[in-house]
């Protein structure tokens, strides 16, 4: 049942514009840096664990996305560890990589916690973002997603984001052109079987 | 009265009309959302179910609205969010720039709001010396060009890309802008997020507000709302109080309508969660600016108008649209000269004029309120069934009693006399219609003397049934017993399609009855004068009700009509003792339209019709009401009673003329514009032309020079002699 979902969520992900890999908790870190591609600034949110130290040791220009943490001992002195210049660090780097609440599989979209972490800007000012989900968070659809977060909303203080597809807009004559003021492309890397 | 804002609406279409970039820009985008939108609702979609849901929930939801806002309220402090009460325009915009003034604020970034629209905000700011940017792509084009946006998701969709590189050119200081969307776009990008990043202020609107967690939900595409959300060290959220909703579940049919009815989305790229106390990723929470201030999320609420509206059983719908648009994709007007000719901030359409009544008053939508035909093609798209050409006809209705009704709107309302003084002098009338001094009188009327006017006829559909000695019923026991309605149109103008009416259901096995009965009332309400509809609405009832318990139905040759009797007789008759009789309902379900009622009789067997084959093809118009009643293809269906006949249906939104609408002067090229659509269809296939409505008959008549059928007609002539 599973994987009817993922199978659905890869194509309504694909639909709107975005990309879904399956790989296995062992692959996580390789297939991370295979999609990184480019070399440049990335930026790993704190709700990923060791993903950050991972990505370093692949090569990948990889930083914590928060503030809180220490810069890893490797990282050269540019790290965007102060408040004050970690928006302008996110919209410097390549890639954000986040971790996701849950996923949807009706609409291909991902849940973000937009308030807990960094998740929020990691996800928005890069002009890539993937996104690591496991894939035991999928949700059917809406109605189901809706209860998920009904019950995480309800002290007040949580907020989200659902994504689905990158950034987008058909202002100009209806055609349709990626990449307005977030992510130019979405990835999504389902973590088969994961906890 | 006629004269002043007519002209300026006449100057405004015809500037519009004239504009062939306009027109094809808008052609383009118009009939892509529309597709968009339908191809959204796959078959296994339960769109009827979701719009009941909407509707009931937005109902509820108002109803609680006091009580939702004192704990929404409760929720936004708890969480440390400021909650402000704002009953005018004014008061949102005095407290949103005090708002700015308290933290020194030099730039604000914008995401769409149409509130923010509504109140004038960016004015109220920029005279403070702020400097205010829209962030959305298609509202930063429209503030460059210093205009208002002209459709309610796609603010700029009147322009061409040409149009856009040369604001570019002009506006940003780019000598050599990119030629391609993708280029453009860009630019944009580039040159908003430098702003993202320094502004002082982010202001965005909300699509809905959860009373019982505070959280407040926006949807977008492009980012720019949240990057307004989560990045100045303030927030400020304008929302009109009617996206207030109980409960965080209560977002799902919500959710699942909004986004398809507008872009044709299962979801939107964004729907943003704001918590209580602000949308904030955690390092900017510690104070960015090193000011020493806390971050801020203001809340304002608005009403300016909403709450006299809550409280007003007539128009209290409007305040269920989500404002995805979907109207104005489908409003014949709207798709042919776009939203700035309405001239009403910001909301266009026949649902802008309702805005403009509640939140800017009699004037403002008095200057509008005739671009509404009524047609109610909205009202099938519409996420929450709000019955726009309702609320239109209401506005129109108050206007008049403000304003008084003009003697055009007098003479349009009175079919039914027009009829009765003009068939007995049949011949005079005719000629006289074409006299220079009746053209005269007309144009001064505001009719444009070059419209033809119907052709009345000596005998009445009425007298011809008389003189024939009333119903003929058949040797066979009928087994259906049939009212046929004798409309106005029909009965003055029209006699032969009645009695190709009769004839056929007769031959069908049907016995016909006949009666005297009042006008339907339709053409009264398009003016907007409701109390004689109200009377012939009750003396109908008591006419044709008792027909009814008696095992009669009503059929219908006009589908206007059929309209009324079905539809608009129960919201005529809401909150009058007649509302609860029991005959309103039977006459619901017992009134056809005439191709309806033949088609599905010989489908089900329970009439039998002969037909002989006829040639050549026939190409059908379907009328609007037949359209939103959800019968759109009856004609087509009962002309395929035909043995071999080739039918073919045109996909045109409307003919244009509808009604009276065609007639006014300030409308008539209008009309014109937009039956091009249908006579381009027309032109392009041979074959009988068939229309079941009289002013779509005369439209195609005059625009497309094809003669018109009505469907009765056709399925006259081809009946076989009786066995």
């Amino acid at each position: 049942m599973t994987d009817d979902l993922t199978a659905t969520f890869m194509t309504a992900l694909s639909a709107c514009g975005g990309s879904c890999f399956v790989v296995s908790p062992e692959e996580l870190a390789d297939a991370v840096a295979a999609i990184v591609g480019e070399p440049g600034l990335v930026l790993v949110g704190p709700e990923l664990g060791s993903l950050e130290r991972e990505l370093l040791a692949r090569g990948v220009d990889a930083r914590p996305g928060c503030s809180g943490e220490p810069a890893p001992a490797t990282a050269p002195s540019v790290a965007p560890t102060a408040a004050a210049d970690f928006a302008d660090a996110a919209t410097r780097a390549t890639c954000g990589i986040t971790g996701a609440l849950f996923g949807i599989a009706a609409s291909g979209t991902v849940a973000i916690d937009s308030r807990g972490g960094n998740a929020g800007l990691l996800s928005c000012l890069p002009p890539h973002h993937i996104v690591v989900l496991s894939e035991r968070l999928m949700e059917r659809d809406l109605t189901a997603a809706l209860g998920v977060l009904a019950r995480e909303a309800s002290d007040g203080g949580a907020g989200f984001v659902l994504i689905s597809g990158p950034s987008r807009t058909s202002d100009i004559e209806m055609m349709s052109v990626l990449g307005v003021h977030g992510p130019l492309r979405l990835d999504v890397v389902v973590v088969r079987g994961e906890r | 009265m006629q004269g002043h804002e007519h002209r300026r609406t006449q100057a405004e279409i015809g500037r519009a009309l004239a504009d062939p970039t306009l027109r094809s820009t808008l052609r383009r985008a118009m009939a892509t959302l529309y597709e968009r939108r339908a191809s959204a609702f796959p078959p296994g979609f339960d769109v009827e179910g979701h719009r009941s849901r909407a509707r009931a929930l937005k109902e509820q939801a108002l109803a609680r609205n006091p009580e939702l806002l004192a704990e929404l309220e409760e929720r936004i402090s708890a969480a440390g969010g400021r909650f402000f009460f704002a009953r005018t325009g004014e008061d949102a915009r005095r407290y949103i720039a005090g708002v700015a003034r308290a933290v020194d604020a030099r730039l604000v970034v914008k995401s769409k709001s149409m509130t923010s629209e509504e109140i004038g905000l960016n004015r109220e700011l920029e005279s403070l010396g702020i400097e205010v940017v829209e962030t959305d792509l298609g509202e930063r084009i429209i503030q460059l060009a210093g205009e208002h946006p002209s459709h309610l998701i796609a603010p700029a969709i009147h322009k061409s890309k040409r149009e856009i590189m040369q604001l570019f050119r002009e506006k940003m200081g780019i000598a050599d802008p990119p030629s391609d969307a993708e280029g453009l776009t860009r630019l944009v990008r580039q040159d908003l997020r430098s702003r993202f990043l320094r502004a002082d202020v982010g202001v965005t609107g909300g699509n809905f507000v959860v009373a019982e967690t505070g959280t407040l939900v926006l949807l977008e595409n492009e980012g720019n709302i949240r990057l307004s959300t989560e990045l100045p060290p303030v927030h400020v959220a304008l929302v009109g109080l009617e996206k207030i909703v109980p409960r965080f579940t209560d977002l799902a049919p919500l959710l699942e309508l909004l986004p398809r009815s507008a872009t044709g989305q299962i979801l939107s790229t964004y729907v943003s969660f704001v918590p209580a106390g602000g949308a904030c990723s955690e390092v900017l929470r510690t104070d960015r600016a090193g000011t020493g201030r806390d971050r801020e999320f203001h809340l304002v609420i608005l009403d300016n108008g909403r709450r006299a509206t809550a409280a007003d059983p007539e128009l209290r719908e409007l305040l269920y649209c989500i404002r995805c648009g979907a109207c104005l994709n489908a409003c014949a007007p709207y798709r042919n000269v776009g939203g700035h000719v309405y001239g009403v901030e910001p909301y266009p359409g026949g649902i802008g004029c309702a805005w403009a009544y509640v939140t800017k008053g009699h004037a403002e939508a008095k200057s509008i309120n005739g671009l509404c035909t009524t047609c109610s093609r909205c009202t099938e798209v519409c996420p929450t069934k709000v019955d726009i050409p309702w609320l239109n006809t209401v506005v129109k209705q108050r206007n008049n009693r403000e304003f008084g009704a003009g003697l055009r709107q007098r003479i349009f309302a009175r079919t039914d006399l027009l009829g009765a003084a003009l068939s007995p002098v049949a011949p005079v009338a005719n000629a006289g219609l074409r006299s220079p001094p009746a053209r005269l009188s007309l144009g001064l009327l505001g009719i444009d003397p070059d419209k033809r006017m119907p052709r009345y006829e000596r005998e009445t559909f009425l007298e011809w049934h008389a003189r024939r000695g009333g119903a003929a019923i058949g040797a066979s026991a009928p087994g259906h017993k049939v009212v046929l309605f004798a409309d106005c149109f029909m009965n003055h103008n029209l006699p032969h399609v009645g009695k190709a009416a009769v004839e056929v259901l007769e031959a069908a096995g049907a016995e016909v009855a006949v009666l005297h009965t009042p006008c339907c009332g339709r053409p009264a309400m398009s003016q907007g004068l409701l109390a004689m509809p109200r009377r012939w609405a009750l003396q109908n009832l008591s006419i044709l009700g008792p027909m009814i318990e008696d095992g009669y139905d009503v059929v219908c040759i006009e589908p206007s009509c059929l309209s009324a009797l079905r539809d608009d007789y129960a919201r005529l008759l809401e909150r009058t003792p007649a509302a609860a009789d029991p005959r309103l309902a039977l006459l619901q379900a017992h009134s056809y339209d005439f191709s309806e009622y033949v088609s599905a009789g010989v489908r089900d067997g329970s009439l039998a019709l002969h037909l002989a084959p006829l040639d050549g093809a026939f190409v059908v118009h379907g009328h609007c009401h037949q359209k939103s009643l959800g019968i759109g293809s009856a004609p087509a269906d009962a002309l395929r009673l035909i043995p071999g006949a080739t039918v073919h249906e045109t996909d045109a939104l409307c003919c244009g003329m509808v009604g009276s609408f065609g007639y006014k002067r300030e409308y008539s090229a209008l009309s014109r514009a937009i039956g091009e659509e249908l006579f381009g269809q027309l032109r392009a296939r041979d074959g009988q032309v068939v229309a079941s409505g009289i002013s779509c008959r005369s439209q195609i008549e005059q625009g497309a020079g094809r003669t018109v059928l009505h469907p009765a007609e056709v399925l006259r002539r081809a009946l076989l002699p009786s066995r």
